[in-house]
């Protein structure tokens, strides 16, 4: 089983989302196997070693963690610092890793991750509406293997992957070593020294046809973590 | 962990919305995960392979000839076999009566049951793409407890619950017996004689702070299921 940790806002907005439909079914029909979807003020080591959980996917957010009270990641805190079940976090979820293994992980106002840049003059704003003035990326772009791993094993060197996100990791986090960059952003990916954790900036679960490599992606992290052959 | 299966109709999965909504709220009351899946995921060894505590069915918008027996049949062996705390909420509580009524291995269609056609006088409560001229229940209606048991503890005779079907089931499936009924639908509840199943024509999840009665039949169930 899969546990996909949603990042939505807490109570209503979670409740009334659509749970990480597409996702979940995407990542059931990869993974072969079921996906729980649990909010992260829910999870804790304790569910994690309830459940057969086979892997644990950190899904994106468009809230803040400057917004989330630091009680409520508690049990996320925890569960990542102490788990061996493989990890990935993907945008708002590789962020979060990134704020979870600082310094100060539970302060949620941890410069680590922050606006990637402010936009230069006359540059092109791709969504006036969110955080205006700062550079967003969006859409399919291409992202720099830097260190090869057998997360981006079929990929090439330079794969596209969906981009959406107006912040970034600034600061690797320790323990941790930068596999991706590209032109926008330093920090594409990362994965732990030693343990199964990888974060990566962009958004694998929404690969397209003209664009596969998420899918490939993630096909190859089930692999490492032994969910598919 | 509890598991919600869904029985929207294939190519249109869950929806978005409700069933993830409902999870919540199945949350809320037990503490414990629900796993949601899509009825056509389920089967035997999917169940025991996960410590499952609980199932629930969930309702369906779709009309009963969409959905196969063939594509119901690895819920079928579930459901003719579990010891596992059941309750079936109104597509729900209807395949329970298929279930225990058909062999769904010799069975090509399910055929909807409707509770009647509209009277000449009667208003049309259908909406969007629902079929029209039938009567049908929508929104808090009185139900009467007919048989008490544990699933309506703490009710006086009767509970104000959320409606929204055109079908029923007719008569109660073999092992089965009567809890409730309302004045357009006589089999509103029914539970099996040896096993913890309950099937509910009505929606408790669809409570809300005017009505919170199915908030409460929802929380006896889990109590039967030995959740709370």
């Amino acid at each position: 089983m899969i546990l996909l940790v949603s990042q939505h806002r807490m109570g209503d907005v979670y409740a009334n989302s659509n749970g990480h439909h597409e996702i979940k079914v995407r990542l059931e029909k990869i993974a072969r196997t079921p996906v729980l979807v649990q909010h992260y003020s829910e999870v804790s080591p304790a569910l994690v070693t309830s459940l057969p959980v086979d892997a644990i996917f950190i899904a994106g957010t468009a809230v803040p963690f400057t917004e989330v009270e630091p009680e409520h990641m508690q049990g996320l805190y925890e569960l990542v610092r102490t788990t061996d079940v493989p990890i990935i976090g993907v945008c708002g979820g590789h962020q979060l890793l990134g704020v979870l293994f600082s310094h100060n992980p539970l302060d949620l106002h941890n410069p680590v991750v922050d606006l990637i840049r402010p936009l230069g003059e006359g540059e092109y704003d791709s969504m006036a509406e969110k955080c205006p003035g700062y550079l967003k990326e969006l859409g399919m772009w291409p992202v720099e293997i830097t260190v090869s791993d057998p997360l981006f094993e079929g990929l090439g060197k330079m794969p596209r992957f969906f981009e959406w996100h107006s912040r970034e990791i600034k600061q690797l986090p320790e323990g941790f070593v930068r596999l991706a960059r590209n032109v926008n952003c330093d920090i594409q990916a990362m994965k732990h020294r030693d343990k199964c954790i990888y974060g990566v900036q962009f958004h694998p679960e929404n690969w397209t046809e003209p664009y596969p490599a998420g899918k490939r992606l993630l096909e190859n992290f089930f692999r490492i973590a032994g969910l598919i052959e | 962990m509890i598991l919600f299966v869904s029985l929207l109709r294939p190519g249109q999965e869950y929806l978005s919305g409700p069933p993830h909504k409902t999870k919540c709220r199945f949350e809320e009351l037990t503490g414990l995960p629900v796993l949601l899946q899509h009825f056509t995921q389920v089967t035997p060894e999917f169940v025991n392979r996960l410590p499952i505590k609980a199932i629930i069915l969930s309702g369906s918008p779709a009309p009963w000839p969409e959905l196969k027996p063939k594509e119901l049949l690895g819920l079928y062996d579930v459901l003719r076999e579990t010891e596992i705390p059941t309750l079936g909420l109104c597509a729900g509580h209807q395949l329970l009566d298929f279930v225990f009524s058909l062999d769904f291995r010799q069975t090509e269609t399910l055929e909807d049951q409707h509770i009647r056609s509209l009277g000449p006088l009667e208003p049309d409560l259908a909406v969007g793409d629902e079929p029209s001229g039938w009567f049908r229940e929508k929104g808090y209606y009185h139900v009467e407890i007919t048989t008490a048991d544990p699933l309506f503890a703490t009710f006086d005779g009767h509970c104000m619950v959320r409606e929204s079907h055109m079908c029923e089931v007719k008569e109660l499936p073999p092992g089965f017996m009567h809890l409730a009924r309302s004045e357009g639908c006589e089999i509103q509840a029914m539970r099996h004689r040896e096993r913890r199943m309950y099937g509910t024509q009505f929606h408790p999840e669809g409570w809300n702070d005017e009505y919170p009665d199915g908030r409460q039949i929802l929380t006896n169930f889990f109590h039967i299921a030995d959740l709370i």
